[in-house]
């Protein structure tokens, strides 16, 4: 029986377009929609005493009892259209939650991720406190908006160890007449005493800095591991976040060690994710640093630059079925 | 409660779909901003190319089709809006 995979995700998604070849090649019945065509475009229907759920988007039916997987990506939010006021809308919203929400998560398979636990798993302070709870070194870490505490850290940090300063959700900064750009883990100097007062604005994360001696970023789908070793410490530009220069220096592959492995294993499975993109620091004494874990991180750029097959082994997940259990994992080499 | 549904656009689809349209800030980098602020590097680019052709998406293939150079990858997926500016995406995360 031909498999039958849903994707929610936007119409611009470079990530999302190869799974999509991927999953059309070996003729997966593939239906890729936005939450946004929702209710629209887009219509669903669930019969609960015959247990009928049904997604139909222009020309595409889908008998959602029949998916083998659901690759939740980046769905946007519900549009409605001009027709209602705020109140309206609001209502209409909510509504649309509880349906929309309730119909698809009754579905039998395979999810990647269950929105429920993907909002939870990309919460960064409990990320760190349960990598901590499972065993894994991550840095010293202060999340406050008060700044007698940010004061307190500094202080408290060694002389020849500095304080990083990194944005909780990928740093999205605007500006008058500009793009949106990224904002990058900072070290901070005294210059933050001049800013200190900003700290009360908002949640803000300030970490002790880490000597390294390369970093890895850990793809994982399903359980196969696709770490890779990013030579950050080459480039002036680069050591103290990776993502400072477009051009990047690739280590030659390095197995994930065993005991980092069973922590990783440990750690998804409390956060309950099938997919996430997890960051690390090697110290030069060779000891594994968690740094974060991304539950809806990209992959595209890994796959362009070193050809891994980061799209078929989402599309053999997807396509699988059944429930998903974390188990003996697989390390994918370049 | 959206959150747990729906997320926010990709950092260049904005821009991508609706011709440049993307929320702005409502000021200069001041004190009453949040911290993050104080440490964003942003060097603008100007557009280059008003007429540039950005792509559409494909419902028979489900996938975008842009012509080429529209969209580079790299850990900073890149892209150009219909006036020449380029946009980066999210960046990994």
């Amino acid at each position: 029986m031909t498999s039958s995979v849903l994707i929610l995700t936007q119409e611009f998604d470079p990530t999302a377009d190869p799974v999509v070849e991927a999953l059309a090649a070996r003729d997966t019945r593939v239906t890729r929609v936005d939450l946004s065509y929702f209710p629209r475009t887009m219509t669903l229907t669930e019969d609960v005493d015959r247990g009928r759920r049904v997604l139909r988007h222009r020309d595409r039916t889908l008998d959602l009892n029949e998916l083998s997987g659901v690759w939740y990506r980046r769905p946007t939010a519900f549009d409605f259209g001009e027709g209602m006021g705020e109140a309206e809308e609001q209502f209409a919203r909510n509504e649309a939650i509880q349906a929309v929400g309730g119909i698809l998560r009754a579905t039998e398979c395979v999810w990647v991720n269950r929105p429920d636990l993907d909002a939870v798993a990309e919460l960064k302070p409990y990320q760190l406190a349960l990598a901590r709870r499972v065993g894994l070194r991550v840095p010293r870490t202060l999340v406050t908006n008060d700044p007698a505490e940010v004061s307190a850290f500094l202080a408290a940090a060694a002389a020849d160890r500095p304080v990083v300063y990194k944005a909780f959700s990928g740093g999205v900064i605007r500006y008058p007449g500009s793009f949106p750009i990224g904002l990058l883990t900072t070290v901070v100097g005294d210059e933050l005493r001049e800013h200190i007062e900003r700290v009360r604005h908002t949640a803000c994360m300030f970490q002790e800095y880490v000597d390294k001696a390369y970093e890895v970023r850990l793809t994982v789908i399903g359980n196969t591991y696709f770490p890779v070793v990013i030579r950050s410490q080459d480039n002036e530009a680069t050591r103290v976040d990776w993502r400072g220069e477009n051009e990047m220096a690739y280590g030659d592959f390095e197995p994930v060690p065993a005991g980092v492995v069973a922590k990783v294993q440990a750690m998804l499975a409390e956060l309950g994710v099938v997919y996430a993109a997890l960051d690390f620091i090697v110290t030069p004494g060779g000891e594994w640093v968690f740094l974060e874990a991304n539950p809806n991180g990209q992959f595209m750029w890994l796959k362009h630059d070193l050809g891994l097959p980061f799209s078929e082994c989402m599309a053999d997940l997807l396509t699988r079925g059944g429930e998903f259990r974390r188990g003996e994992i697989t390390q994918v080499s370049y | 409660m959206l959150a747990t549904l729906a997320k926010g656009p990709l950092r260049m689809g904005p821009s991508m779909l609706a011709d440049g349209a993307d929320p702005q800030p409502s000021g200069a980098d001041h004190a009453g901003l949040p911290l993050a602020y104080a440490y964003a590097d942003w060097t603008p680019t100007p557009g280059t190319d008003l007429s540039r052709d950005t792509g559409h998406y494909d419902d028979e293939t489900q996938t975008w089709v842009a012509p080429p150079g529209v969209i580079t990858a790299g850990h900073w997926t890149r892209s150009y809006d219909k006036h020449g500016h380029y946009v980066v995406d999210d960046a990994c995360a």
